[in-house]
């Protein structure tokens, strides 16, 4: 287990890291362009989480090499980042459940 | 990670008491023994980090689940993109992620044994981090003295936004200070630079939550 250019691992192609990079600026530039787009805003949100997990799990797997940690540490790190969406779609739900009941 | 009895050869790297000496000879030169280290397993300091991080996620993941419950269950909520200055935070988000590869560029030098290109980009890392903290301050300082004038205490909205951007920018600044801390240090060891890059990494990465749902989620 390491950071980055794992011990356990060969060192990642400077392409690579610059082609990742390259991606997660155009992954940002993407986010800011996709809500102001005149389209529905369920489509825009859905979007935009689309682009920013694809961006998170980007760092994850280039930047922090989770593919290269252990089982337990992959654990770690992806149990908050699932369960917080999915805590945030079930709110949304919730309360999408109380303004009908209202 | 398996548990064991017996320290990985990383982390007997680490306890041993030659590992735990520093010498004050030849500024910003890499320590000799890094690239022993190099070439075992995890250390006492990763794994110590990774376990900091998945505690600290869950402060990042409670934060945003707070802002999530107050934004959903507000009866109004104001535009971010009215209120926030969001080319600026993506310019911010460029910064961030820019120097997360600036930080993996350092890892590398430092493996390697080039210690120049290693303090090159150890210097870039930490300028991208102090210009990403003066956006910060500078966004900070524009909200106060705005036509809002959105203080901590102005709204739901404002208070959240601080609150969240706020916990983000203590970890910068403790991540920059770490970095700062090594790149002034006599003898870097590769094994100090990987911790320190592990948790640079995540405060790259708590921020892309951060930046979409705070910056630019769009208001119904």
């Amino acid at each position: 287990m390491s950071a980055t250019d794992s011990a356990e691992g060969p060192p990642q192609r400077t392409s690579r890291l610059v082609l990742a990079l390259l991606a997660l600026l155009a992954l940002t530039a993407l986010e800011v362009a996709v809500v102001s787009l005149p389209v529905d805003r369920t489509a825009r949100i859905t979007a935009l989480c689309g682009l920013a997990m694809t961006e998170a799990l980007l760092v994850l797997v280039t930047f922090l090499r989770i593919g290269r940690q252990s089982r337990l540490v992959r654990l770690a790190i992806f149990a908050p980042l699932v369960l917080g969406p999915g805590f945030g779609v079930a709110l949304m739900l919730d309360a999408a459940f109380r303004v009908t009941q209202r | 990670m398996s548990i064991s009895d017996r320290p990985s050869p990383g982390v007997k790297a680490v306890l041993s008491p030659g590992a735990m000496s520093t010498s004050a000879a030849g500024a910003a030169a890499l320590d000799p023994r890094s690239h022993a280290e190099a070439a075992t397993g995890p250390s006492v300091g990763q794994v110590g980090m990774w376990v900091f991080l998945a505690t600290d996620a869950m402060g990042f993941a409670g934060l945003l689940m707070a802002y999530a419950i107050l934004r959903v269950h507000a009866d109004q909520w104001p535009d971010p993109q009215e209120r926030l200055a969001v080319l600026q935070a993506a310019v911010m988000t460029g910064l961030l992620v820019t120097s997360s590869f600036t930080m993996t560029m350092t890892v590398r030098a430092a493996r390697a044994g080039r210690a120049g290109a290693r303090a090159l980009w150890h210097a870039t890392t930490v300028v991208l981090g102090v210009a990403f903290l003066g956006g910060q301050a500078l966004e900070y300082l524009h909200l106060a003295s705005g036509p809002h004038g959105m203080g901590l205490a102005t709204d739901t909205f404002a208070g959240t936004f601080y609150a969240v951007t706020g916990y983000h920018g203590l970890h910068v600044l403790v991540g920059l200070a770490i970095l700062v801390g090594l790149f002034v240090a006599p003898r870097v060891r590769v094994r100090s630079l990987e911790v320190a890059s592990i948790f640079w990494h995540f405060v790259d990465l708590a921020w892309i939550p951060i930046f979409a749902f705070v910056y630019l989620l769009p208001v119904s």
